[in-house]
């Protein structure tokens, strides 16, 4: 074939003109975007007191999927400790905002060095954040492993000669078998990775504790289904989570897995 | 690590320097396998295969840029995949679009197929490339070599996806054009 002869020459070109091309950049969202997407009064009525919770532990829990036997929300309920050693409660107070979509993303551009990056596995990942990136819980309908592709689960951190690391966001993603359910996690040291979606919308939307720490949720719909999202920062380590058609409550228990490390 | 020292541990056949490749490169060469096949594990495979490539290639090579040796290699390996693909009837990704595109430099009204050489191919191709404007070059090389979506292009260079299509055409008949000039039939 004529233009796969010419697909091929085309592979043979100077290698300056394939650097100069190479992906350097990646996509980011930056903090402060359009509010066009904003809902008139974002938050919804729906504010439950979710009180007591039995996260299983991932060190403790031999299978990280078994929720705890009291995962029943009982609003007003006060925490209080579980006879059972491999587990812990965490008391929460949730707020889902409704929103009509998700904000688009105001692209920015951060320049990535390839001679930069150090490819890191997931216990070097965790050593560098210093703390556990992965949930201690996940639905039971999701495998435990990583999906690895061009987006997810390449993990590592772009860092320059001089020792300053420039860039540390990395994606984390868990499906079912059919890829209909998921779980994806954008992760950054110090900041929100990609969304700041509370800063986005200016104190229109509730937050939520867990633990004593402030977790935004929200909930909306497109043309992929039903999704939920939360972001918090926590031991200084920023998170971005998505719960692609999954329950609410298998959504909060997978958000609320990280305030028991 | 740096990419001399890499080297020099093939140089050494040194196990590690595979072990650094990968750190290093493992990503970048996933980009452009996966870009042409769209299969995670036939990605992995091809990357992997990329490394026993530069294994058996250096020495005696010494490349002067690693990652576009590297990309190289896995560019080649994934096309050669995706022709498999193509036979099993089950391609995805870009490559059947580009394909597509690129009969735009081939011109259609010779019934006398001219065999070039390849290296002349190349040379032309270099020297069109050279004297495009940067980032016409740029957005060619990220669609025809690394085969990245022109919604991927028009985001990392803040441009419309309908400028990236329309500035892809016109460099394409240019590049037709150059071909013609050069005597050069496809």
């Amino acid at each position: 074939m004529k233009s796969e002869k010419l697909l091929y020459a085309i592979g043979m070109i100077e290698e300056s003109m394939i650097e100069e091309a190479a992906p350097k950049t990646i996509r980011t969202a930056k903090k402060h975007g359009l509010l066009k997407y904003l809902m008139p009064a974002a938050t919804c009525a729906a504010i439950a007191l979710f009180a007591i919770f039995v996260l299983p532990q991932i060190s403790k829990t031999p299978n990280n999927n078994t929720p705890g036997r009291n995962n029943s929300v009982i609003p007003g309920q006060q925490t209080d400790k579980n006879n059972e050693t491999n587990s812990v409660y965490v008391k929460m107070n949730i707020v889902m905002n409704e929103l009509e979509k998700f904000p688009s993303k105001a692209e920015g551009d951060i320049g990535l060095f390839w001679d930069d990056y150090i490819s890191m596995t997931i216990d070097e990942l965790n050593e560098y954040y210093g703390m556990d990136i992965c949930p201690s819980y996940l639905p039971g309908t999701l495998k435990k492993e990583m999906v690895v592709d061009v987006t997810y689960g390449n993990l590592g951190i772009f860092k320059r000669d001089n020792g300053t690391v420039y860039y540390d966001n990395n994606e984390l993603k868990y499906e079912n078998a059919d890829k209909a359910q998921s779980v994806i996690i954008s992760v950054a040291k110090g900041h929100l990775p990609k969304y700041d979606v509370m800063g986005l919308y200016k104190g229109d939307l509730k937050a939520s504790d867990i633990d004593g720490n402030t977790v935004l949720f929200t909930h909306y719909n497109d043309e992929n289904g039903d999704h939920y999202y939360a972001e918090f920062l926590y031991n200084n380590v920023g998170f971005n989570l998505w719960g692609n058609n999954i329950s609410k409550d298998d959504f909060i228990k997978t958000v609320a897995s990280y305030f028991g490390k | 690590m740096n990419d001399s020292e890499i080297v020099e541990l093939y140089w050494e056949r040194s196990e590690n320097a595979i072990a650094e490749t990968s750190k290093k490169y493992s990503r970048y060469c996933y980009y452009i396998s996966y870009n042409i096949l769209h299969n995670n594990e036939d990605a992995n495979e091809c990357v992997n295969d990329t490394y026993l490539r530069a294994w058996n290639a250096i020495p005696p090579r010494r490349p002067d840029c690693l990652s576009s040796f590297l990309g190289k290699i896995t560019r080649n390996l994934s096309l050669d995949r995706y022709k498999q693909y193509a036979a099993e009837k089950r391609g995805l990704g870009q490559t059947e679009l580009v394909l597509s595109e690129l009969e735009d430099c081939i011109s259609g009204t010779s019934d006398i197929e001219q065999r070039i050489d390849e290296m002349v191919l190349v040379e032309n191709i270099n020297k069109f490339l050279v004297a495009l404007p940067k980032i016409n070059r740029i957005v060619f090389v990220r669609r025809y070599w690394y085969l990245s979506t022109t919604k991927e292009i028009a985001e990392q260079y803040k441009m419309s996806e309908s400028k990236v299509k329309s500035m892809l055409f016109r460099t394409r008949n240019e590049l037709k054009k150059h071909f013609e000039k050069g005597g050069i039939i496809l």
